[in-house]
């Protein structure tokens, strides 16, 4: 696999802020690549600098293993927090315009539109479409070159639930058509349902990297209840948990060394206890998140 | 060249502000061009009404060849604040829309952006000057006593001049433009500098006898390019050519405006 984009220890400073702080990472060819972080943690800042709108303080980039102009640009297809068009220009317009800017053809202008479905509104001015016209607008925007690499900066922000959903199959279906994607987002389940890898941000730290398949698979949590009186006791002396959580009557052990549902199904029968409610839990990606964000210093975000 | 110029008409023309401003600019060269004569005459008939004959106006010769470039040139400058304006709007909006930060992230480099910027006023520099030949071939061919090639085409290099005054101006709005990227506040600000500014240090400069300070007002400068040739009507002496160094400052006013914007534009974050 090959990579498509390298960052050095980009650093970038706002006066006496740290947006970013000395951050590498690297994608590679047909990632799905989310960047995972709380509001105001740098998101935003490192695609703006990855795309040449925003100076950095300190730090290098490549794409596509070379320092990047504009015509690397033209092979991206990017937007960067809310949909900019000229608002008294049509669907259409904006997009020619942009066709002009990467030197595409403007046939490809009716394809994008058909693609993320605004064909009935494509010569409305901009102005006048919704919200989620508009980020669909971003999107067609973003195919016309037919980019090797698409850049989406909370996609499906200020969406309601019926856009979100259509959005992200979008996002999907153009993932699965082997592009390279990086997305910013706040939203874990978004980075969890749409992205293969992802990166933790925190105060312009790189705090986490790995893969979303990877997410649960280090810990397993067991939810038991049975009707007993001592069953904590009990579910300690297994020696199968490092951590048993009680909630009302149901307890949730974290296992270790390799135990798992069947072990303590075994172990409980055993001991003369029925479990009546026996569910493997993964973790969501949620609450890696949040322990990882708490094993920082302060953690607060 | 022409992919940058195409993006910015593209990005204009059908935006009713610009589109006004450009009626306007057009309407108003039709007017002064074509209105002169008329202007003349009314002003005999008043003086007829004052019987105070043996003033004849009209006898002015404004539309004789080859004066006639020098004159038209030295009025239709009045009007750059026009065009100023819609270049100013033009570049204030890519601000405040951002527009100019999607431009850079689709593909153009900064550097690219502002020339497409400088591009634009440099059609519409051309597309004035030739609008004015035209004007200035008609009204010439109906008013002037003697006409020949020679005659028509003698001083034609006035409207080169007037493009270059014109470019010079707009680099000068575009800067200014970019400076404050809110579109009322550029335009009272450019106001303010010509008029106030510019008059003030003009006059104290006049006052005070340092003519040199002259040198130091871009407006002022690219203004003294093409001379004022009306006094010669009333048999003053003027300067009815354009001399190289009023030429060399006004093209290293421009170089300036265009450099500084560049500046401006690289350095910041969009
Ligand atoms: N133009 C700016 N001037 C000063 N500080 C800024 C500017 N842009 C962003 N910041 C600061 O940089 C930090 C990172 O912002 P940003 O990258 O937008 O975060 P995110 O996209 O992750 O929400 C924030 O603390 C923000 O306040
Ligand atoms: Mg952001």
């Amino acid at each position: 696999m090959d990579t498509v984009l390298k960052i050095n220890g980009l650093t970038k400073r706002y006066g006496k802020i740290t947006a970013l702080d000395n951050l590498d990472l690297e994608v590679k060819r047909g990632n799905v690549f989310g960047i995972l972080g709380p509001n105001g943690s740098g998101k935003t800042t490192t695609l703006g600098i990855l795309l040449e709108v925003i100076n950095q303080t300190s730090g290098e980039f490549e794409w596509f293993g070379a320092p990047s102009n504009q015509n690397t640009r033209k092979r991206i297809g990017a937007i960067l927090e809310h949909p900019i068009f000229y608002p008294y220009l049509t669907g259409v317009q904006n997009l020619r315009i942009v066709c002009d800017i990467k030197e595409v053809p403007y046939s490809r202008v009716e394809e994008c539109i058909k693609q993320v479905g605004l064909d009935e509104r494509k010569d409305s001015k901009f102005k006048t479409y919704s919200l989620g016209m508009k980020q669909r607008l971003s999107i067609a925007s973003a195919l016309l070159c037919d980019p090797e690499v698409m850049i989406l900066d909370e996609p499906t922000n200020g969406l309601d639930p019926q856009g979100i959903a259509e959005i992200r199959d979008l996002i999907i279906e153009i993932a699965n058509s082997g592009k390279t994607i990086i997305i910013a987002s706040h939203l874990l389940d978004e980075v969890q349902k749409v992205c293969t890898h992802f990166c933790v941000l925190q105060r312009g730290k790189l705090i986490h990297t790995g893969l979303v398949e990877d997410v649960g698979k280090g810990d397993m949590l067991v939810e038991v209840k049975a009707d007993t009186e001592d069953l904590q006791t009990v579910l300690e002396a297994s020696g199968m948990s490092s951590n048993i959580k009680r909630e009302l009557d149901k307890y949730t052990m974290t296992m270790v060394n390799g135990y798992s549902a069947a072990e303590i199904n075994k172990y409980l029968f055993e001991k003369g206890i029925t479990a009546k409610h026996l569910v493997v839990k993964t973790k969501s990606l949620e609450k890696q998140f949040l322990e990882i964000l708490a094993e920082q210093e302060g953690g607060k975000s | 060249m022409m992919r940058l110029l195409r993006i910015e008409i593209q990005k204009l023309w059908p935006n009713r502000a610009f589109r006004w401003l450009s009626i306007l600019y057009m309407v108003a060269m039709v007017i002064i061009a074509m209105g002169v004569m008329p202007f003349l005459r009314y002003l005999k008939s008043r003086i007829e009404d004052f019987d105070m004959d043996g003033i004849d106006p009209t006898i002015i010769p404004f539309y004789e060849f080859p004066d006639i470039w020098q004159n038209l040139t030295a009025v239709a400058i009045w009007f750059k604040l026009l065009l100023g304006f819609s270049l100013i709007y033009s570049i204030t909006n890519e601000f405040s829309y951002r527009t100019i930060r999607q431009n850079v992230i689709d593909g153009m480099s900064k550097a690219e952006f502002v020339w497409s910027k400088v591009i634009l006023a440099a059609f519409l520099s051309l597309a004035s000057a030739a609008t004015l030949f035209v004007l200035g071939l008609i009204t010439g061919l109906m008013y002037s006593s003697e006409i020949s090639i020679g005659l028509m085409f003698e001083d034609v290099y006035f409207l080169v001049a007037f493009a270059l005054q014109l470019f010079a101006f707009l680099l000068f709005t575009l800067f200014v433009g970019t400076l404050i990227k809110k579109a009322i506040i550029a335009m009272g600000v450019l106001v303010f500098w010509i008029l106030a500014i510019e008059n003030g240090l003009y006059i104290y400069g006049q006052v005070q006898n340092l003519p040199w300070i002259e040198y130091f007002l871009p407006v002022k400068s690219i203004n003294a390019l093409i001379h004022n040739p009306f006094p010669k009507y009333i048999l003053m002496e003027i300067q009815d050519f354009v001399t190289f160094p009023e030429l060399a400052l006004v093209l290293g006013w421009g170089s300036l405006f265009f450099w500084a914007t560049n500046r401006l534009v690289v350095n910041r974050d969009l």
